[in-house]
């Protein structure tokens, strides 16, 4: 809603435009006019007088015309007071630059608060405050204080970080890359990161949209938002705060709290977002995106003039899982009589140090025509005899329509400078290592896989809880339990399908041991029942491989007074007897509630492998049949599951419908708050998964 | 001749307190012999039930016989089940025995009592009765509170009558040592109840070994130095202040662990450039190298464990104070104590003449 005029507005009215040079009201307004805005500009300041041959109105009521966007520079409670009064002349979108809000606490939240107020009973959409503006190359518009305006492009830009944004900017000016649009997102009070992303996927003059966020407030917002651009544009972020100690510093600057990096992971995957590391990353990959088509498929060819920067492309290559195409022999018919015969027609193909532009355009006019290779990275070291510029320019014209991708990188910086200069206009983006250009190449291909295909149903709760589970929720929530150990949770588990052991209860030791005999199991387990042990391990609760009647009474001893003495303030009910399951591989499956994205679903391999290695998989819920076979092969340790050391492969199948099934409870019981199923035994193909020990946290759901 | 160490409350120091008289006695040539007729401490040792109290001391005092022989009964799941099901549980018979028989082989019988003199009416084993029936004299323990300690000593000596030889008050804080032998002595002196003798507070005895404090916290040992598991601590405190503070703080407070989140990696270097016996990391995070390479460095231990900072304070509140006594650091010093603050010569000579 009325993101066009913030974006296409007709007339821009300029509140607090100034005649200082060094203040910021003049930057924005003499950006707008160095801009050459086509439409009416407005600037006030009640001191009048005029500013760079504009009239300055000393009043909003002055100002004679209509507005669509007004842009302003004043202290916090103008702004507030401004608003009403420039909706009234047909103000529908407003940006907010100045500071004085959240970000500094105190009254400046009560601002905060009172300014998206304001914006939303005059019906308009804010952005900012605290930002440096926004800038729409196509339209001519230059609201922003931004030293410079970028050149005409194809590639979007909007960061929570202003700072950041300048920085870019300086960047896209200093390499004369184009840019479309440019959004610095400030405090986010009304206009957010999945706002513009929404916009930007319908925008014709957008092909690439790039992002930095500190914070997303609203995940599932921004899922939704994801999936809907990604399927038709690529969305490259930035997100800061991936280690803890750069969580803790976002946290402190954006006044939200911190969610998890696990979940921002999953979320951007399951959004088709490619997730840069680094800034420089995020600009490799923008190039890569606005400059070049999506390869159609995986099969590089690294041309060179040296051995040593090939083979540096082709390790990166490998590391990445990019297959180097094979040079089939017509392709080697056809090079051979371009090359001498000392030049090496393996990938990469070595067209060896005297290699003129000539005999890179020969060469580079084959590929291009070859249909063994989906994309060409070109690179040049600068030699006796190099011709680079020459090179450039036959490394453009070759590829020119040809609709193969082509990357470059010529090495160096005092003789390849033209070079680069002529590749860039020619849409041939240049990296200044080979292993930046395989990594951009490496994320276009995955962005080409990431898409998502199709988005999953159930976000909202079923109406139809299973009975059982819902009983269960509801009865420990009114007895004002919150903590759920295996006893309870088996029910609720259940009751979505889940197979635990066969069990049974037993009060005594003599209870036991009858219940072992009726069992009628070889092996059994004996876990303590009590309400206030969840840990029941730590507390020497657990008893496995017990064979006999004799050695179940003894254990029976052994674990009710293990528990007597490490947890005296526990009731003991008495014990679980169960069968125990042999072989089978463990498995964890779990969901922590998230605070911006909702159930984040994990899964991984039992013991170090979670534990230690951290090897995990995650994703946010509902997930789809696909995500959940993507979680499953995702960890590192996925090749346990396969036949290994003569065991038979397990049950993949079942662990991909546990995963589901984990997924559909999260978003059926809100009141799940986290919920472990540790261990789980994922037995051989075909004969399913038994649920051994899981543990839920509940709480009243909200709203 | 049986004398009953009896306390109003739990963690009062019985076993302190027969710990002591058993060994203080035994240098004098005394044949002390020691049964507890119900354990509430039960651990499997190779195979069998016993009480954990009584295998200890049991061992200490060189007592012969089978574990049962010390301890008949021991309690259990099943007997529980069993009481609340309002079966007879004929326990009475086996504690007879084992009285009996220990009688038999020793010139004083210490019976070891419950937390209180009325613990173990439900199993059937009323203390008093017990007390009756098999004629014993009773030394009473208590673990000094002012008023709350006038009022259960009376109420105690009332029931107990001409039977209580003595009381004996335990973890006499500094400030309050001539305050019990003073006025406190002298109210029940008027009333003909001796005080026995006031065992100050000590921090060793108060202390858990780092590697009691791994086993009750059920802690993961992350960096465990040469002999830092045997080590004691004495105080804790928790690190969840900014660093300047921490450091003021821990450097007043020796023999200490601290315990704080596994991320405070700030207050860890802190703590470890303080008098610090063991580091305890919340959140079930393990910590970094940094902080292991100085503590095995400075022989710091290690432990981790997976519950919040809030949970393992509480955890550690309940532990200082109601340690056990196991370490051979804290029998030696025990015996110490008590030989220097109880008239033990007075009470022998008590349960001779009374006995």
């Amino acid at each position: 809603m009325f993101l066009r005029e913030l974006f296409h507005p007709g007339s821009v009215a300029v509140v607090g435009a100034s005649r200082n040079s060094a203040k910021v009201g003049f930057g924005v307004f003499a950006n707008l006019v160095q801009a050459g805005f086509p439409g009416p500009l407005y600037a006030v300041n009640p001191g009048g007088g005029d500013l760079l041959g504009f009239p300055l109105y000393p009043s909003i009521g002055a100002i004679p015309g209509p507005v669509d966007l007004g842009v302003f520079v004043v202290p916090p409670k103008a702004i507030i007071e401004g608003i009403p009064l420039l909706a009234a002349k047909g103000m529908r979108a407003a940006i907010a630059i100045s500071a004085g809000f959240k970000e500094v606490g105190g009254e400046g939240f009560a601002l905060e608060r009172a300014l998206e107020e304001a914006a939303a009973a005059a019906g308009i959409r804010i952005l900012g405050p605290n930002c440096l503006g926004l800038i729409n190359t196509h339209a001519c518009l230059n609201a922003s204080f931004s030293r410079g305006t970028p050149p005409k492009g194809a590639i979007s830009f909007f960061s929570q970080s202003g700072a950041l944004c300048t920085a870019v900017l300086d960047w896209a000016v200093g390499q004369n890359v184009g840019f479309s649009k440019f959004v610095s997102l400030g405090n986010k009070a009304d206009i957010s990161e999945s706002d513009i992303m929404e916009y930007l996927a319908e925008d014709t003059e957008t092909k690439v949209l790039l992002g930095y966020v500190e914070s997303i407030d609203d995940g599932r917002r921004f899922l939704r938002a994801a999936r809907g651009t990604t399927h038709r544009k690529p969305v490259v972020l930035v997100k800061a705060g991936a280690t803890g100690a750069g969580a803790r510093a976002a946290s402190s600057h954006t006044g939200s709290l911190a969610g998890s990096d696990h979940a921002y992971n999953a979320a951007f995957r399951q959004g088709g977002v490619l997730r840069a590391r680094t800034v420089e990353d995020l600009f490799d990959l923008a190039m890569g995106f606005a400059m070049q088509p999506v390869p159609c498929g995986d099969r590089l060819l690294i041309l060179t003039n040296a051995g040593g920067p090939g083979i540096l492309a082709a390790d990166t290559a490998e590391r990445l899982g990019i297959p180097l195409a094979e040079v089939s022999s017509a392709l080697r018919g056809k090079l051979a009589p371009k090359v001498p015969p000392t030049a090496s027609l393996a990938n990469p193909v070595d067209i060896i140090g005297d290699a003129r532009a000539d005999r890179y355009r020969d060469v580079l006019e084959v590929l291009a025509d070859d249909p063994s290779i989906d994309t060409v990275l070109v690179l040049l070291t600068p030699q006796a005899m190099t011709e680079p510029e020459e090179t450039a320019r036959a490394t453009v014209s070759a590829f020119a329509g040809a609709g193969k991708t082509v990357f470059a990188s010529f090495l160096g910086e005092a003789t390849v400078g033209g070079a680069r200069r002529i590749l860039s206009e020619g849409n041939v983006p240049n990296y200044a290592v080979p292993e930046r250009a395989v990594r951009a190449l490496h994320a276009m291909r995955r962005y080409a896989r990431l898409r998502p295909a199709e988005s999953p149903r159930g976000e909202e709760p079923t109406k139809d809880r299973p009975d059982p589970a819902d009983r269960a929720v509801r009865e420990a929530l009114s007895a004002g339990r919150r903590v759920l150990g295996e006893e309870e949770g088996r029910a609720i588990l259940e009751a979505y399908g889940f197979a635990f052991p066969r069990h049974a209860f037993a009060e005594t030791s003599a209870a036991a041991a009858d219940a072992f005999r009726s069992l009628g199991t070889a092996r059994a387990v004996m876990k303590i029942v009590s309400p206030q042990v969840i840990h029941k391990t730590d507390v020497g609760g657990v008893r496995l491989g017990l064979s006999s009647a004799e050695e179940v009474e003894r254990a029976f001893v052994e674990v009710t007074s293990s528990v007597r003495r490490f947890a005296p303030e526990a009731w003991i009910a008495g014990v679980s007897l169960q069968e125990m399951i042999i072989g089978g591989r463990e498995l964890i499956l779990g969901m922590n509630r998230d605070p911006q994205f909702g159930p984040l679903l994990m899964f991984g391999l039992g013991g170090i492998s979670v534990e230690v290695l951290k090897d995990v998989a995650f994703r946010v819920a509902p997930i789809t049949r696909r995500e959940a076979e993507e979680m499953v092969r995702e960890i590192r340790a996925y090749p346990l599951l396969a036949a290994y050391r003569g065991s038979e492969p397990a049950d993949e199948e079942a662990i991909v419908e546990a995963l589901l099934r984990v997924s559909r409870l999260s978003c059926d019981f809100p009141e799940i708050q986290e919920l472990d199923i540790n261990p789980v035994l994922v037995l051989s193909k075909g004969k399913g998964l038994r649920a051994i020990d899981c543990r839920m946290t509940i709480a009243e759901a909200n709203g | 001749m049986k004398l009953y160490v009896a306390s109003t409350s739990g963690y009062a120091g019985k076993t302190l307190l027969v710990l002591s008289l058993g060994k203080i006695w035994a240098e004098r040539g005394v044949r002390v012999g020691y049964v507890k007729p119900l354990g509430k401490i039960p651990i499997v040792e190779g195979g069998r039930l016993v009480d954990e109290d009584a295998a200890f001391l049991a061992r200490e005092l060189a007592l012969e016989g089978p574990p049962e022989a010390v301890c008949p009964v021991v309690i259990t799941q099943d007997l529980v089940v069993a009481a609340y099901r309002g079966e007879d549980l004929r326990l009475r018979g086996r504690i007879s025995t084992a009285v009996h028989d220990a009688e038999a082989r020793s010139e004083v019988l210490l019976v070891g009592g419950t937390a209180n003199l009325r613990d173990g009416i439900f199993l059937g084993l009323s203390p008093l009765e017990l007390i009756v029936n098999y004629d014993c004299r009773v030394v009473l323990v208590d673990r000094f509170e002012g008023e709350t300690s006038m009022d259960q000593v009376l109420w105690a000596a009332a029931a107990l009558g001409p039977r209580l030889l003595g009381v004996v008050f335990n973890r006499v804080s500094p400030g309050q040592e001539a305050f019990v032998r003073g006025p406190v002595a002298g109210f029940f002196g008027a009333r003909g109840i001796r005080v026995l003798g006031a065992v100050p507070e000590d921090p060793v005895l108060n202390s858990v070994s780092v590697g009691a404090l791994a086993a009750s916290l059920s802690a993961s040992v992350a960096c465990a130095p040469e002999s830092a598991m045997g080590a004691m601590i004495e105080r804790f405190c928790v690190g969840a202040m900014d660093v300047e503070h921490a450091l003021r703080i821990f450097r007043g407070i020796p023999g200490k662990a601290v315990v704080t989140g596994g991320y405070r990696t700030d207050i860890q270097l802190a703590a470890l450039e303080t008098d610090t016996v063991c580091l305890v990391l919340t959140g079930g995070v393990s910590p970094n190298e940094i902080i292991l390479s100085r503590a095995r460095e400075k022989g710091t231990a290690i432990l981790t464990v997976a519950e919040d900072t809030m949970t393992t304070v509480e955890r550690f509140e309940r532990l200082l104070g109601r340690m056990r006594i196991r370490e051979p650091e804290k029998v030696r010093r025990g015996v110490d104590v008590v030989r220097a603050s109880v008239d033990t010569e007075g009470l022998l000579s008590l349960c001779r003449n009374g006995g």
